[in-house]
């Protein structure tokens, strides 16, 4: 059986190969984040089963066996991260889900996910996740994807701080059409309806 | 030489200005514009040199009146002090990127290092100044940390000549704030939560109406208190010089009128006799002058605090519906203080159409401080009830003529889009110099005025004028509004100054009703004549026009319903 820590070994000597850096126990000691001990003791295990070569002091190689598992993890990690950042998550949940899904998603779901990602590249952006700012709820925060209108609003927005890729937070919502106010890098900027609803945004949970 | 204080708005430019600058300021309108700017002095070494505070702008793209005054003056400015705001790194340098491909000298100043610090972030300023290539000096406003090394370094201001587009701008000034900013995460301060709730709806409008009340509330207590502890006990003690100049005049005759006025039972009154010395310095002064000064005080501290970008925040829906946005609570609680200066402040509204809305409104229904004390001691007496009456009715009109006006007009009203500003406790240094310089500006607007008007009433009713035209008035004055037709003077001289016509209606002997009555119409019917000149240099001839005969048809209107329900005939 393979389990999650195989997957890890793996992955992370594919990662360090692809790299270009040498791949010895203290490297994947760091990548992993254990003892160096361990990782001496784990590598052991893995030559007797298969998934590669290792000389004590010499270093490592992956059997083509190996290097499939690895490979494969170490995509399945990448598709991950790049799904959770369109979703809007923040950079560092973004690795550590990754980090977890990537021992537990099927190759098909990997792979329908991966085409999706990548024919959404060359639309605009749009779907179920991408709001205009006005529908935020007090309270929540957003990534900015786009703005509609031309270069003058842009250029207007941009000069408050709110352009895309930037992270919003909405302070109020004001009733009865009122303004938008938002907070974007710890300043707060008020935002009539009108222009906020050529906001687009993606809600960050 | 020029220094030129530059910035985005809310950075502490002010502060600094008045950190750097003596006493000696003047506010001066751009030439051919009407955007201000305040002038100032100081030394460098053994150098006087003139420092300007520019209008705050966030870019240099001329696309408001403001920033192309901005650019204007970068042309005269031999140094520029570029004021960044330490809490907000990257869209500040987005302005000092700009002033780099300017050719001009800058040094940057690193404001408000001690906000960011309580926000959690460092700034590296030596790094910056690397990156930057200019001098870079972290200063507190607010202490006065760190200006003794700005001015030290202003002569180490550096010029350079960078081009980049829109976009390598905002991707360099990324670079840079990365490479020198580092931010913990620090739970919100007190101030911060404040801010939060009192822009919220369910808790900031609760306390925008407490605000109001108390700003009411102080500027009657110590409006009031000033002229009952102060002014009135002082011209008390003036009224034995008054009396011995009296009697030097032979206590009669035109010259005595006109400078010591009627002695009523033989005295001196200071609010009825109008003399030019007598009534023609007692309402500016002892009348209009405190409340003025309690005025100014409160909005100056409201201005300073930050609150009024979120009070417009919580009236921009109302304020839609009256053709205007947010913002437009600046110009009218300024024009509560006098016209000319809420005229003036109009200009942050971005059309024409909210600009003639605003003034009209504020020409009909917004009454000056010095109109306001004066009804304040005339109908005052009469208890808050009588007040309410007055100033409800001048509220209720400013709405109806707003939702008309909003429906009629042709073009658009812009949204709102602005900075909120963090609360920042006010330094008195910048707060009262600005609250002298208001004051000085009533003063030398409003004396000439109140002295000219006081000086017509004399001349008018010696030669029998006011009579003649009182007569011809009088379907209007006593047949519409039900006013005896000696107030038609109040109406004259309400062409020239508001306070003294109020202040006409004194020893009228009117009731309280028809004092009602006049002080509306008073307020209503056309504003005083420096703010006509300013409505015709903001509007220009024929806007002015319109606004006026609306507040003409206006004054007779409600004048004419108040009758009917007050006086019930």
């Amino acid at each position: 059986m393979i389990t999650k820590s195989i997957e890890d070994y793996l992955e992370t000597i594919s990662r360090l190969r692809e790299r270009g850096k040498a791949i010895t126990t203290t490297n994947i000691a760091k990548g992993l984040k254990v003892s160096p001990a361990s990782v001496t003791e784990m590598l052991q295990k893995l030559a007797k089963q298969g998934y590669l070569k290792y000389t004590p002091y010499r270093g490592v190689a992956l059997t083509p066996k190996g290097e499939k598992i690895g490979k494969k993890v170490l995509r399945k990690h990448r598709v991950m991260e790049k799904f959770l950042r369109t979703l809007g998550f923040a950079k560092s949940r973004v690795h550590k889900e990754a980090c977890e899904l990537e021992h537990h998603i099927p190759n098909d779901l990997e792979r329908a996910i991966h085409q999706r990602i990548e024919r959404e590249k060359t639309l605009p952006p749009s779907g179920p996740n991408v709001i205009p700012l006005t529908g935020l709820m007090e309270g929540e925060t957003c990534i900015v994807v786009d703005i509609l209108g031309g270069f003058g609003a842009r250029r207007r927005l941009a000069t408050l701080g709110i352009r895309t890729n930037k992270k919003v937070r909405v302070i109020t919502s004001q009733p009865l059409g009122g303004p938008v106010v938002v907070e974007v890098d710890r300043a707060h900027v008020a935002i009539g309806r009108g222009m906020a609803q050529k906001v687009l945004v993606e809600v960050v949970k | 030489m020029r220094v030129l204080l530059m910035g985005n708005p809310n950075v502490g430019k002010s502060v600094v200005f008045s950190r750097l600058t003596g006493t000696n300021v003047v506010v001066s309108n751009y030439p051919g514009t009407t955007v201000e700017f305040t002038k100032g002095t100081m030394k460098i070494g053994q150098r006087k040199a003139d420092v300007i505070d520019v209008p705050g702008n966030y870019t240099l793209e001329p696309t408001t009146k403001a920033e192309e005054v901005a650019v204007e003056m970068l042309r005269d400015g031999d140094v520029v002090i570029n004021i960044v705001d330490s809490t907000n790194l990257e869209r500040n340098l987005y302005l000092t990127l700009q002033l780099l491909e300017k050719k001009v000298p800058v040094i940057v100043a690193l404001n408000l290092s001690d906000e960011a610090k309580h926000k959690g972030i460092t700034i590296d300023d030596k790094k910056l100044e690397k990156l930057l290539d200019v001098p870079v000096v972290p200063t507190v406003a607010l202490t006065g940390e760190g200006f003794k090394k700005l001015v030290s370094r202003i002569p180490k201001a550096r010029a350079h000549a960078y081009r980049h587009t829109d976009d390598q701008r905002w991707e360099k000034v990324g670079w840079i704030a990365k490479e020198v900013q580092q931010i913990v995460h620090r739970h919100p301060t007190l101030a911060e939560r404040l801010g939060d709730a009192t822009i919220r709806p369910i808790t900031g409008i609760p306390f925008a109406m407490g605000t109001v009340i108390v700003m009411f509330f102080v500027i009657r207590f110590i409006g009031g208190g000033l002229f009952a502890n102060v002014f009135d006990p002082a011209f008390g003690a003036y009224e034995p010089l008054g009396m011995r100049m009296s009697e030097m005049l032979g206590s009669g005759g035109f010259l005595h009128n006109i400078l010591i006025g009627n002695l009523i039972d033989g005295k001196i009154d200071f609010a009825e006799s109008m003399g030019l010395l007598t009534t023609g310095i007692f309402i500016p002064f002892a009348m209009v002058l405190p409340y003025v000064f309690a005025f100014y005080l409160v909005l100056g501290l409201l201005e300073d605090s930050g609150y009024l970008p979120r009070l417009g925040v919580l009236v921009d829906t109302g304020m839609h519906r009256v053709g205007m946005h947010g913002l437009a609570v600046v110009p009218m609680l300024l024009g509560l203080g006098c016209n000319v200066p809420g005229a003036l402040s109009s200009r942050i509204l971005e059309t024409r159409r909210q600009r003639f809305i605003a003034l009209t409104l504020m020409g009909i229904a917004v009454p000056c401080m010095a109109q306001i004390a004066i009804i304040f001691g005339l109908v005052g007496p009469y208890g808050i009830g009588a007040l309410a009456m007055v100033f409800a009715t001048l509220f209720t009109i400013w709405a109806v003529i707003g939702l008309l006006l909003n429906k009629i007009l042709a073009g658009e009203s812009p949204e709102m889009f602005t900075e909120i500003p963090p609360y920042r406790r006010p330094y008195w240094g910048a707060t009262l110099k600005k609250l002298w310089i208001r004051i000085r500006f009533f003063l030398t607007t409003a004396i000439p005025f109140v002295l000219l008007g006081v000086f017509l009433v004399n001349v008018l009713y010696t030669l029998g004028i006011m009579d003649f035209i009182g007569k011809i008035a009088s379907p209007v004055v006593v047949g519409m509004l039900g006013l005896p037709s000696i107030a038609t003077g109040a109406l004259i001289i309400g062409f020239l100054r508001k306070d003294v016509a109020v202040g006409m209606l004194i020893p009228l002997g009117l009731s309280m009703q028809q004092l009602v009555i006049a002080s509306v119409v008073l307020a209503i019917y056309f504003p005083c004549v420096a703010t006509f000149a300013m409505f015709i240099r903001e509007l220009g001839i024929k806007d002015t026009v319109k606004s006026t005969l609306i507040m003409i048809g206006m004054a007779l209107l409600v004048g004419t319903l108040l009758r009917l329900v007050l006086l019930g005939v």
